[in-house]
């Protein structure tokens, strides 16, 4: 009895004794402050990047590929020559039509007489019908002009046979036997034609069918309109008869609902094909022809007296021709035309290379411009001159392309002549590095970098925006770009960040943390190298743009700490005002911004660097209002 | 706690008190225990305190065994007790509010159970001293601060206890005993006594969390009890 009465007592103050509580929790003070202030960096205020423009006078061509998709940038989605027509007459002013004598309205048009089957005779696009320039159309189904679903095929000739010649026109699908190089493209290059090559037709895709009867405009209700045959390869459009050796042929073919041809350019079972690499549709042409007929009206293949490619050449195997889009060119492109093109190789003639943003540098340390061999160890250094500037405003001008800059200068415009240095090798890129004065082999350090050619599959362009990076000789370049977040603030004495995601610095550069003020350019602390995160604070990252190991990862520094300690709250705060009665002391922060900027490592010690990755607000340290004494009258 | 303990062990002392009387002795001995745990340094229930620890918690215990020789008993342990865990193993939480973080040490009360099985066997050689020794096994529970953790949750794990102690009989079947066990912990994390969430910790201030928290975390632990307790047999009725 006595034991269980004990037992009870005793695990009743167990009990008791393990349910007790008290207040867990402590906060954590420092320097005389609880609280931290708050200080987020964002990518938000980034910019000041080195940067600027290489503008060139013009390109010379230095060659021309025309294995290049569309080298010659004549692939459209609409039929070539498509335009409105010129003429004020004829109803088709504001709508457009395939006119191929061009926006100039002219009197007569003659086709280029190109490919074989070679044309024949000496056709003229003329006016006959009083429409007030040569009429040469094909219209699409459904031209308000019109106003009915039908395509209409209309041309007015002369220069043809003698009266009673007949002539019969239709729509073919081609195929290119190609001789040589094509013709296209040989007759942009050089405006001839070394071995014309020959149209044909694939391989079972010969069927002839359609209207041979005297052609007709008239819409789908009459007999006479063209119903097109599916498959058939020619289309025939109707014919007629030379009077004087002249004849107009204005055929009608319906496109309605019960046809199999559609209305409208690029609709769904249009005649005319997109003039690229789009493959053909069923019932598509890339030819209008118009033979001399045979006595039936049957066409007389080896006479085509008028010839007009309206879609891009076919293979013997059905798919389009690179470069083989229409119209057939009349004239060779000159050599500045060429050079812009996709296929187009060339190389600037001069070159102003004009760089931003830049700070000075160390005694014995330049800018210098080269050009170089991306890919390659062939570089250069370039004769020119350095216009030394700042902002815009010109400073001075130093004949040499290896500078310095002094505290107000900002930039510098670099000007050579790069048909010098081309004589040496096929320098592709300028570069602006930082070395070592008078260094004889391209520094390490390639901050920005520019094209200074044309190369195939690029478009030229007379100026175009430096890159700023690391450019590595042009293997394994990488463009710089802010990125990262961090987030910490002043706890006590000491500024801490926590730093995420940097990229890695431009080759030469280092970040560097600073607390400025918005409104005020002398006030600057600078915070020092960003560190390596805790427990190796003690580790400056100062060349974490040629570092290996964590915490560089790849092209990124995952986690970084800015970390200051001050010696008192002066350092961060500044009395603002003593007023009343008895006086009372209000102070105000020093810095309202903490950033993260790039600078050179080779920058003159303490030049605060405009080139900004990070930044974010910074508020008076809490502890400043507990340690008045501490701040700066 | 001081009120506290007086009240378990006069429980305990009246529980002895009454064990003259009950005879004849059977086979079963009984020993209630009040006692002085020492957790393990690298255990978050001790300190980081440079020397020697001096932070111990109160427990209580109950051990019953069975003879199986005059030398050599078996039977069943039970232990517990309350301790608060150091803040000075885990980060800080971390809080943000309008323009400004805070840092907070936070710990939590936990109460701490050991039992298994265990076996006694008298010291020959010394035999007139009362020395004995004591090995076994079982498991481990600290139970968290519901309110703290918002749960039910516990951490525990397998335990291995020895050690040993001397009796000094005050009369007939009753004896009382200074004892002292290693209470093995094994599968301990620490961190489970941690009452922040991962979002919640301070991985921004890194350098201001404390030094405990780059302290080892071995799974086994050693936990140090000394404690007194009265051993009587029970009388067969």
């Amino acid at each position: 009895m006595h034991m269980t009465r004990g037992f009870v007592i005793a695990l009743g103050a167990a009990a008791v004794w393990a349910c007790a509580h008290d207040d867990p929790a402590t906060v954590i003070v420092r320097d005389g402050a609880e609280a931290i202030a708050i200080i987020d960096l964002t990518t938000g205020g980034a910019g000041g990047f080195p940067g600027g423009t290489r503008v060139t006078n013009t390109f010379l061509l230095s060659g021309f590929d025309t294995a290049q998709v569309d080298a010659f940038a004549r692939a459209t989605v609409n039929p070539p020559d498509y335009r409105m027509n010129s003429a004020i007459n004829c109803g088709f002013w504001t709508t457009p039509l395939i006119y191929p004598p061009g926006a100039a309205a002219v009197a007569n048009y003659t086709a280029p007489a190109r490919y074989l089957p070679a044309i024949t005779g000496t056709a003229r696009i003329i006016d006959i019908s009083g429409c007030g320039t040569a009429v040469d159309y094909i219209v699409e189904g459904g031209n308000p002009g019109n106003g009915f679903d039908a395509w209409e095929v209309w041309h007015e000739f002369d220069g043809l046979g003698p009266t009673g010649t007949r002539y019969v026109e239709g729509f073919v699908r081609y195929a290119l036997q190609q001789r040589g190089a094509l013709d296209v493209a040989e007759l942009l290059q050089t405006g001839a034609v070394t071995q014309p090559d020959s149209l044909v037709f694939l391989a079972g895709d010969f069927n002839p069918a359609g209207r041979k009867a005297r052609d007709a405009y008239v819409t789908c209700a009459s007999a006479s309109v063209v119903r097109p045959t599916d498959g058939a390869n020619p289309q025939l459009l109707g014919s007629d008869t030379s009077r004087s050796g002249r004849v107009v042929l204005d055929q009608t073919a319906c496109s309605d609902a019960t046809s199999i041809w559609t209305s409208g350019w690029n609709s769904a079972r249009a005649p005319v094909p997109q003039n690229n690499n789009t493959a053909f549709k069923p019932n598509q042409y890339n030819f209008f022809v118009v033979w001399e007929a045979l006595p039936d009206s049957t066409p007389n293949y080896a006479k085509p007296i008028y010839r007009y490619q309206m879609g891009p050449l076919l293979t013997t195997t059905g798919r389009v021709v690179n470069n083989g889009y229409g119209p057939i060119p009349k004239a060779a492109l000159t050599a500045s035309q060429l050079v812009l093109l996709p296929g187009g190789i060339g190389r600037a003639d001069t070159v102003k290379f004009t760089a931003n943003n830049l700070v000075p540098l160390q005694s014995g340390t330049t800018y210098q411009m080269w050009v170089v061999q991306a890919g390659t160890a062939t570089a250069q250094r370039v004769n020119g001159r350095a216009i030394r500037l700042n902002g815009t405003t010109v400073v001075d001008t130093v004949p040499d392309t290896e500078f310095n800059l002094t505290s107000a200068m900002t930039g510098a415009r670099v000007e050579f002549d790069f048909d010098t240095a081309s004589a040496v090798a096929a320098y592709d890129q300028a570069v602006l590095a930082i070395g070592a004065a008078g260094t004889g082999s391209l520094p390490a350090t390639q901050p920005m970098w520019a094209l200074i050619i044309k190369p195939a599959g690029q478009a030229g362009a007379a100026s175009v925006a430096t890159t700023f990076g690391s450019f590595n000789s042009g293997t394994g370049t990488v463009r710089f770009a802010a990125a990262g977040s961090g987030t910490g603030g002043v706890f006590g004495l000491e500024v801490r960040e926590d730093v995420k995601r940097l990229r890695r610095p431009a080759l030469g550069y280092f970040y560097e943390a600073w607390l400025l003020h918005s409104s005020d350019p002398t006030a600057r602390l600078s915070l020092g190298t960003l560190r390596a995160p805790y427990p190796d604070q003690n580790t400056l990252l100062t060349d974490a743009d040629v570092m290996t190991d964590l915490p560089l990862s790849g092209a990124e520094l995952t986690r970084a700490a800015v970390r200051y300690v001050a010696g008192n709250y002066g350092e961060f705060c500044e009395i603002a005002s003593i007023a009343g009665t008895p006086p009372d002391t209000t102070v105000a922060a020093k810095y309202d911004l903490l950033q993260v900027r790039l600078t050179p490592k080779t920058a003159v010690p303490g030049t605060l660097s405009p080139t900004i990755v990070l930044s974010g607000g910074a508020a008076l340290p809490p502890g400043a209002n507990t340690h008045k004494s501490e701040c700066t009258p | 706690m001081t009120r506290v303990l007086r009240i378990l062990i006069a429980g305990l002392a009246m529980g002895a008190t009454a064990l003259p009387g009950q005879q004849p002795e059977g086979r079963w001995v009984v020993v209630p225990t009040v006692g002085l745990m020492r957790f393990d340094r690298t255990s978050a229930l001790s300190s980081i305190d440079e020397g020697l620890s001096t932070t111990m918690w109160l427990s209580g215990g109950l051990t019953g065994l069975y003879a199986l020789r005059s030398d050599l008993r078996v039977g069943l342990y039970i232990e517990g007790g309350q301790a608060e865990t150091s803040p000075d193993y885990f980060r800080y939480t971390l809080f943000r509010t309008t323009g400004a973080y805070e840092l907070r040490a936070i710990s939590q009360r936990v109460v701490f159970l050991d039992y298994g099985v265990i076996a006694a066997w008298d010291v020959p050689a010394i035999r007139n001293a009362g020395p004995y020794l004591k090995a076994g096994v079982g498991g481990h529970s600290v139970l968290l601060d519901v309110q703290r953790t918002n749960s039910t949750r516990q951490a525990g794990g397998t335990e291995f206890v020895l050690g040993g102690g001397l009796n000094y009989q005050l009369r007939g079947n009753v004896a009382v005993q200074l004892e002292l066990l290693d209470f093995m912990w094994s599968d301990w994390d620490r961190d489970k006594l941690n009452t922040a969430l991962p979002s919640e910790q301070n991985t921004v201030f890194e350098e201001d969390n404390p030094p405990g928290v780059l302290w080892d975390k071995p799974s086994l632990i050693h936990n140090l009890r000394l404690a007194v307790g009265f051993k009587f047999t029970p009388a067969i009725q």
